[in-house]
């Protein structure tokens, strides 16, 4: 009897049970799923041998074949092996992000830009694509630390000759004296430091305007805090507002979500008071008399757990943003938006204002058509074909094509896939724009491409995808996200280059490139597949960050 | 639930069935299927964002076994449109409802009605109120909705996730509703190789058109 099939047997069901608990239980961890006490005693009962093979071998195969989602944790198991041994190798992943390189001898078909090169040249390399340096990283890992932070900006401190700066009638203090760019970029680099956190974030969400002052701020703040006192006086304290059809479903939806988000942090945990019997925000109307809407929508939902002072701001703040955008409301999702932003800020009006500016970008993704999920589906299936063609045919070859799997993770930025502090990280990352606006695809990009092989050698259908790629849930390592991702948009930036460059014939190509590094070029006799204008799309086009904003016209007031 | 091991019994018949939960936000659906796969309830369950899938398996007599494939969808009417996508080809579905919001039930027959003009017209349709252990914030009489049932040919059932009540007894009435002398949904020795009954064709276009042949529909 084979060993191997011995070890397998031992892979029972418990086992695998046991394993999805470690998944769950990871939610608030980064850590690395075996390494955790519940995974690591799981480590000798996995047979030796699997270690080594991502195809699962027919031993387990039976094992699986009796219980298919067994598949979906094999699967997941084989692919934290990997992820711990590419960490093991520094720099292995700039080698191993996907491109449109050789077949490798797969049986799955390439993408039409595969199928073009093929047709263009003999061996069906496509060295070009390696030949140009790709730029350095810029990830670090290194947090934007509190002292270079403050070292940005204009400080009103005595000089060496004894006077104030702020002598200078040109000193503004506190204003940036670095560019934004520059700030943007030490952001995406490694995220900040947990301290500064709440400043920068103002920055980064536009409630501050780079080219503002302290005092320019001071202005600002105390405008933000009227004109949000002034939205929320739309709805609290008035009795016949709460009577209406409209006010009690947002009431009702806003309370179903905001209780059952994020109660494992421990911000959100205490179930400290009941679940009040009026509606959110009464609470502190202490001149409205209890029994005036007692019948309101969330009476009818008191059966829910017990909340706390934070959740019930959260509330008060989707419950104000209703009234700040009503053509849009409050839709599933936003809930989660909105704790992390809540947990960082800690403060009701800085909190409401830097979630209205984010839902400025994620607006399209709530909208009842939902066509900005549609396009975005689109744009992550054309981005896979152009990227990692094989694993796109998997995905064809399997009507995953879709990608309604990353359906979570484009709705809501990945917010249910990290741990909550990996969150504020990612964030503040994807808000920096530095290399595109658009880098959230790239992340999730480099996710699929990180778990494409594991996936396509073991999974057989959609469910099994969808199943998988939910359950990744608290295993991503952020890191190595980020830095596969970065990866992937220079090499993203070279693929589309280089199709551009052979896309016009009228313009020969290069003289470099019709000598020895690139085969291609010189064999050119058709012009490639146009790439889609979603792809396009994810250049970067720098737009001043107000050009973008809705958020307040009193933001815009205080502008240079 | 024990589970055979499938090489050794030969003689058992395992029929995969692909089942829908569907019905108001914060119902309870996703606690019901936790709880009958898991025997877990977690009273702070988030809300289900785009759809979870789960297996369970229900042994419905010696020789016969029924896997259900679970699609547990979100519930907030604005992700309505991506409903048709799980149900159609569902050969069963679970609507559920709250006993202890009126307005849930009212949901659930909407969906109800739904279902019979869009899905499978031979799909199995089960009427869940789940929370019954809230029997003291009761809106919706039993009575009624068993009533709602009859008249709908549904299946009925008033459950609760938290307690468990109920909820083996739910799935396994609706396996001993399904087709099993079927031979599209059989596979012998209790193998469920990849290739269940109907594999789902999921489309994110509205009205639930078919994919565009052969390329990305998302």
């Amino acid at each position: 009897m084979d060993p191997l099939n011995d070890a397998v047997k031992e892979l029972s069901w418990t086992v695998l049970e046991r394993l999805s608990r470690v998944t769950r239980f990871y939610r608030e961890s980064t850590a690395h799923l075996l390494e955790h006490p519940l995974g690591r005693p799981l480590v000798p009962l996995l047979p030796s041998a699997l270690v080594s093979h991502v195809q699962v071998p027919r031993g387990a195969q039976e094992v699986c074949d009796d219980y298919e989602s067994a598949r979906v944790y094999l699967a997941k198991w084989a692919s934290s092996h990997f992820a711990r041994a590419e960490a093991e190798r520094p720099g292995h992943a700039q080698h191993q992000a996907t491109s449109l390189g050789p077949d490798g001898g797969s049986p799955l078909q390439a993408s039409v830009w595969q199928e073009w090169l093929a047709e263009q040249t003999e061996c069906g390399e496509f060295e070009i694509l390696t030949s140009s340096a790709a730029p350095p990283l810029v990830r670090s890992n290194q947090p934007l630390s509190a002292e270079r932070w403050v070292g940005f900006f204009a400080l009103d401190t005595p000089t060496t000759d004894g006077t104030r700066r702020s002598d200078d009638t040109n000193f503004r203090p506190g204003q940036l004296t670095v560019t934004a760019d520059e700030v943007r970029r030490a952001v995406f680099a490694g995220g900040v430091d947990p301290d500064i956190r709440p400043e920068v974030w103002k920055f980064l969400l536009g409630l501050y305007p780079w080219g503002s002052d302290e005092a320019g701020r001071y202005i600002l703040r105390t405008r933000l805090t009227n004109e949000y006192y002034d939205i929320k006086a739309r709805w609290l304290n008035r009795p016949a507002e709460h009577e209406t059809a409209e006010f009690k479903e947002q009431c009702s939806r806003i309370e179903k979500d905001v209780l059952r988000t994020d109660r494992t942090v421990s911000l959100f945990a205490a179930s400290d008071s009941p679940t009040p019997p009026r509606a959110a925000g009464d609470r502190d109307g202490g001149d409205s008399p209890p029994a005036t809407d007692e019948d309101t929508a969330s009476s009818e939902t008191s059966g829910l757990p017990g909340t706390n002072a934070n959740l019930e701001i959260m509330k008060d703040i989707l419950m104000s943003y209703h009234y700040h955008n009503r053509d849009l409301g409050y839709v599933q999702g936003m809930s989660d938006l909105l704790a992390p932003i809540y947990a960082v800020m800690q403060d009701e009006v800085e909190t409401f204002w830097c979630f209205v500016a984010f839902m400025d970008r994620m607006e399209p993704n709530f909208r009842r058509d939902q066509a900005g999920m549609h396009k975005q589906l689109q744009t992550l299936c054309d981005l896979t074909q152009f990227m990692l063609p094989r694993f796109y045919q998997f995905l064809v070859d399997h009507d995953a094509d879709n990608m309604f799997c990353a359906f979570r993770w484009l709705l809501i930025w990945f917010k249910r896939e990290f741990a909550f502090a990996d969150i504020l990280v990612l964030w503040e990352v994807l808000w920096s724009d530095h290399l595109t606006p658009h880098f959230y695809y790239f992340v999730a990009l480099a996710i699929l491409d990180q778990h494409a092989d594991v996936i396509a050698e073991n999974l057989a259908a959609f469910d099994e995808i969808l199943k998988y790629i939910n359950d990744l849930s608290g295993t991503i390592d952020l890191s190595a996200t980020l830095r596969r991702a970065e990866i992937l948009y220079h090499r993203f930036g070279q693929q589309m280059d280089f199709f551009d460059r052979h896309a016009q014939p009228s313009c020969p190509a290069e003289g470099k490139e019709g000598t020895g590094t690139a085969p291609v070029a010189s064999n050119v006799t058709a012009l490639p597949p146009s790439i889609p204008a979603t792809l396009r799309a994810l250049r970067p086009v720098r737009v001043p960050s107000a050009a973008r904003s809705t958020l307040s016209s009193v933001a815009q007031t205080i502008t240079e | 639930m024990s589970i055979s091991r499938g090489s050794g019994a030969g003689a058992t018949k395992t029929f995969n069935f692909k089942l829908v939960l569907l019905g108001e936000s914060a119902v309870g659906k996703s606690s019901l299927v936790v709880r009958f796969v898991k025997d877990q309830f977690d009273d702070y369950r988030e809300s289900t964002i785009g759809a979870a899938f789960f297996t369970q398996v229900v042994p419905v007599d010696d020789q016969t076994t029924v896997k259900f494939e679970i699609w547990d969808t979100a519930g907030q009417e604005r992700y309505k449109s991506l409903a048709p996508m799980y149900y159609r080809n569902a050969q069963c579905a679970v609507v559920v409802f709250d006993i202890t919001q009126e307005a849930s039930f009212e949901k659930a027959k909407t969906w109800v009605k739904e279902l019979q003009r869009q899905a499978d017209p031979d799909i199995v349709i089960a009427l869940v109120g789940n929370k019954n252990d809230l029997t003291s914030r009761r809106a919706v009489p039993a009575e009624e909705a068993q009533a709602y049932a009859d008249e709908a040919g549904l299946l009925f059932q008033e459950t609760s996730a938290k307690t468990g009540a109920n909820v083996g007894d739910l799935f396994k009435a609706i396996a001993k509703k399904m087709p099993l002398d079927s031979q599209k949904h059989s596979q012998k020795g209790g193998r469920t190789s990849a290739s269940g009954a109907s594999r789902p064709s999921v489309d994110l276009s509205n009205g639930g058109a078919s994919n565009a042949a052969g390329n990305c529909a998302c």
